[in-house]
C-alpha cells in the first residue's frame, strides 16, 4: 500500500523550492580531526516524516543530536546550515535553543528508562515543558499532564501521575517520552530509535500511537531507525546514511522497494523477513572515522566499486525522483 | 524413532515473592513456567519466541540445569537433570553448550580471546596441552575471525566479532546440542545476517541440536525448523515453522506475526495492551485478556495444548481457522 501517499498527498510533489519546515545543507560536523557528518543536506516540509537509516557509526543519531543542539561547539565543530522555520539553527545562541528544545522540537530518546528522571514522579515530568515554554499554572499543568497521558494511552492517568518511572513497564515508559516530547505540540518531533528495545506488539502500537499523534498535531518527524521495513510503513521519505554520509534519500517506497545505490542494496538483502530463505551480508565493516576511504566511502565494500570510487567522492544525482550519491547508478 | 535429547514432563517454576514490611509477610508466588512439554529430538533446531516476560529464558535455564524446576521433570536424554551426579553433570555441561544473550558481559575482559577458547578445552581435557593452540585456531577460523584477534581482549572487539567469540567458545568442547539467549539481538542488520548464516551453516553441516530464544520471528523463521510460542509461561503453540507462519492456529502467534514489519503491509498494531504480570495470573486462559477473539468459555477455562494436526499444538479453545 502506498502509505506516504494515503498520509499525506503532496508528499512526493512538494517542489524542493518550497519553504521547507527544516532544511539542512552541506552540514559537516567534526569532532576534533574526525568528520563524523559529511556535507549532510536534506529538506523536511511540514506534515511529512523522514527515516535516518542506516547501521551504527552510521552518523544518524549524531545528526538528530545536531539538529536538537545537544552536539554543539566546542565539543564538536559545525560547518554548514540547518535552517528550522528560516531561522539558522548552527550559529543559534544556547538561550534561544533552549526556546525552541521541548518546546517547537521534541525529541523521543532510545532508552525511556535512562532519559526519564527516576527522582520525579511522571507527572512532575511531563508537567516540566508546560511550566518552563507554555507558563502553566500548577493546577494547570496536573490536568494537562493528565489529558497528555491519555492521549498516549496510558490507562488511569490520574493514579499513574504520581508514579516514579521505575513503576511503569518499558513500554509505559517509551508512552511517558512520547507525552513529554508532544507536551507543547512541537512542529517537528526528533525520535531516536523509539521502539528499538521494545516487543513487536509493543513497538507496533508506539509506532501506530506517534504517527497518530504527529498527524492530529500536523507536525513533521524525524525516525532515526535500523529497520528498513518498519521505515518503509512509518517515513514518507528515507535518508540512508553510511559512515556520516547521505547516499540515497528519496520517498520511502521508491527507495525501499527498488534500492539503486548498492549500499540501500544490500542493506536490504541483509533484512530478514518472515520465511526469508538467504541472505546477503555486506562484506566488511564502515571504517574507523580516523580512517576513511579518500573516495566513496562505501567504495572498500562495494561490489560495483571501480577505479574512480577510490579516487573521488561522487556528488548526489537526481535519479527517479532521488538522490543518489554513486559513481555507477544501474 | 529415537530417544528425544530433551524431555520436559509437565514443567513449572515459580519464585516465593516475600513481603518486604514488618506486618507484610504474606507471600506470593509469581509462575514463570506452568505447565511446559516440550520434546526435542537430535538435529533439531527450535526457536522459543514470545514478548518479554513470557519464560523464554526460564525455559532455558531450566534446561541447562542451572536452576531447578519447582515440579515436573526435565530429562536430558533419559537422565533427570535434578539427579545428575557430578560426573555425570561434567559430561553434560560439555554436551550441551550455552551462548549467553550478553556475550560481551559472558568474557572475562582480562582474558585474551586465545585464553578463552582454550578454557573449555583444557576444562573438559578433550586434547593434549600442546595441541590447544592449533585447535583454538581452527575454531576461529570457523566462524570465519581472523587468527589475528587470538591475542586481543574482548573490549577491543566489535560487537559482531565478539559473538562470533562467543559462538566459538560453545564449539570448543564440540557439544551435541548449543542453547542461544538472543545471539543476534541489537545487531545491525549486515552483522545479524553474518551472524545467522554462521550459525545456520554450523547446525546444517554439524547436525547439531539448537534450541534458541528470540523475540524476532524473521530470526526464528530462518534459522529454526521448529517454532514453539510463549506466553505468560505456556507454550500457546508449537509445529513446523512453515506451518506457524503459514496458518497460525493461536490468536497470540497470528498477533506476533501481524505485528512484525514488512515491507509489504503496513504495520498494524495487532494486541493491545500489554503482557499481564505473571503474579496474578487471570483465570481461564492467560491470553483472554489482550485476546481479540476472547470469548466468555476462554474466561473461564484453561486451556490445555493439544494436537490439531500430527506435529502441531495449540493451546486454544478456538484455535483459528486454517483458512
Amino acid at each position: 500500500m502506498n502509505r506516504a501517499l494515503a498520509l499525506n498527498p503532496q508528499a512526493v510533489e512538494v517542489p524542493a523550492s518550497q519553504d521547507a519546515l527544516l532544511e539542512v545543507s552541506n552540514l559537516t560536523l567534526r569532532r576534533g580531526k574526525a568528520v563524523v557528518l559529511d556535507g549532510v543536506s536534506l529538506a523536511l516540509h511540514s506534515g511529512e516524516t523522514l527515516g535516518l537509516i542506516g547501521e551504527s557509526g552510521a552518523g544518524k543519531s549524531t545528526l538528530a543530536m545536531a539538529l536538537i543542539g545537544l552536539l554543539r561547539a566546542p565539543e564538536v565543530q559545525l560547518e554548514g546550515s540547518m535552517r528550522f522555520r528560516g531561522t539558522e539553527l548552527v550559529t543559534l545562541r544556547e538561550a534561544d535553543y533552549r526556546r525552541l528544545r521541548g518546546n517547537k522540537i521534541g525529541l523521543i530518546f532510545q532508552d525511556a528508562t535512562a532519559a526519564l528522571n527516576p527522582c520525579f514522579t511522571v507527572g512532575e515530568q511531563i508537567a516540566e515543558p508546560l511550566k518552563r515554554h507554555l507558563g502553566l499554572s500548577k493546577w494547570d499543568r496536573r490536568e494537562r499532564a493528565a489529558e497528555l497521558m491519555h492521549s498516549v494511552g496510558i490507562p488511569e492517568p490520574a493514579l499513574r501521575l504520581d508514579a516514579y518511572p521505575h513503576e511503569l513497564s518499558g513500554g509505559m515508559q517509551q508512552r511517558v517520552m512520547i507525552a513529554i516530547a508532544l507536551a507543547c505540540n512541537p512542529e517537528l518531533l526528533l525520535a531516536d530509535e523509539p521502539t528499538s528495545a521494545l516487543d513487536v506488539t509493543i513497538q507496533a502500537q508506539i509506532m501506530e500511537l506517534i504517527l497518530d499523534r504527529v498527524r492530529a498535531l500536523n507536525s513533521s518527524a524525524v525516525f532515526v531507525l535500523h529497520d528498513l521495513a518498519l521505515g518503509a510503513q512509518v517515513c514518507d521519505r528515507i535518508a540512508v546514511m553510511y559512515a556520516g554520509q547521505i547516499v540515497e534519500e528519496g520517498p520511502s517506497e521508491r527507495v525501499l522497494a527498488a534500492p539503486l545505490h548498492p549500499y540501500t542494496q544490500g542493506l536490504k538483502s541483509c533484512v530478514v523477513e518472515l520465511g526469508s530463505s538467504t541472505l546477503v551480508p555486506i562484506p566488511g565493516q564502515i571504517p574507523p572515522l580516523n580512517a576513511m576511504p579518500a573516495g566513496c566511502r562505501f567504495a572498500p565494500r562495494c561490489p560495483r566499486a571501480q577505479a574512480i570510487c577510490g579516487e573521488q567522492r561522487p556528488v548526489a544525482e537526481t535519479r527517479d525522483g532521488r538522490q543518489i550519491a554513486c559513481w555507477f547508478i544501474d | 524413532m529415537q530417544d528425544p535429547v530433551f524431555s520436559l514432563l509437565d514443567v513449572e517454576r515459580s519464585y516465593e515473592l516475600r513481603g518486604s514490611g514488618w506486618f507484610n509477610r504474606s507471600s506470593r508466588q509469581l509462575k514463570a513456567l506452568d505447565g511446559v512439554r516440550l520434546e526435542l529430538q537430535r538435529g533439531d533446531t527450535l526457536a522459543l519466541v514470545g514478548e518479554s516476560g513470557s519464560g523464554k529464558s526460564t525455559l532455558i535455564r531450566l534446561m541447562l540445569g542451572l536452576e531447578p524446576a519447582s515440579d515436573g521433570r526435565v530429562l536430558y536424554g533419559q537422565r533427570d537433570l535434578a539427579q545428575l551426579d557430578a560426573a555425570e553433570r561434567k559430561r553434560f555441561a560439555c554436551e550441551v553448550a550455552f551462548i549467553y544473550q550478553n556475550a560481551r558481559g559472558s568474557m572475562n575482559p582480562r582474558m585474551r580471546i586465545a585464553d578463552i577458547l582454550a578454557e573449555p578445552i583444557r576444562l573438559h581435557g578433550l586434547c593434549a596441552e600442546h595441541d590447544i593452540p592449533a585447535r583454538v585456531a581452527a575454531l576461529l577460523d570457523r566462524v570465519g575471525l581472523p587468527a589475528g584477534l587470538l591475542q586481543r581482549f574482548p573490549g577491543e572487539l566489535s560487537g559482531g566479532q565478539v559473538r562470533r567469540v562467543a559462538i566459538a567458545r560453545a564449539l570448543a568442547a564440540e557439544p551435541e546440542v548449543i542453547m542461544a539467549d538472543e545471539s543476534v539481538a541489537g545487531l545491525d542488520v549486515s552483522v545479524q545476517a553474518q551472524v545467522l548464516n554462521l550459525l545456520r551453516d554450523l547446525c546444517r553441516e554439524s547436525g547439531i541440536t539448537l534450541v534458541f530464544i528470540t523475540h524476532d520471528l524473521g530470526v526464528a523463521s530462518y534459522l529454526c525448523d521448529k517454532i514453539a510460542v510463549l506466553y505468560l509461561g505456556r507454550i500457546v503453540e508449537q509445529g513446523p515453522t512453515d506451518a506457524i507462519l503459514n496458518t497460525p492456529r493461536h490468536p497470540y502467534t497470528r498477533a506476533l506475526l501481524q505485528a512484525f514489519p514488512r515491507f509489504d503491509v503496513p504495520l498494524k498494531a495487532s494486541l493491545s495492551g500489554e503482557i499481564p504480570s505473571p503474579v496474578n495470573l487471570p483465570q481461564g486462559c492467560r491470553f483472554a485478556g489482550r485476546c481479540p477473539q476472547v470469548q466468555t468459555a476462554c474466561r473461564a477455562t484453561d486451556p490445555s495444548l493439544t494436537a490439531l494436526e500430527a506435529d502441531r499444538q495449540v493451546a486454544c479453545l478456538f484455535p483459528v481457522t486454517a483458512a
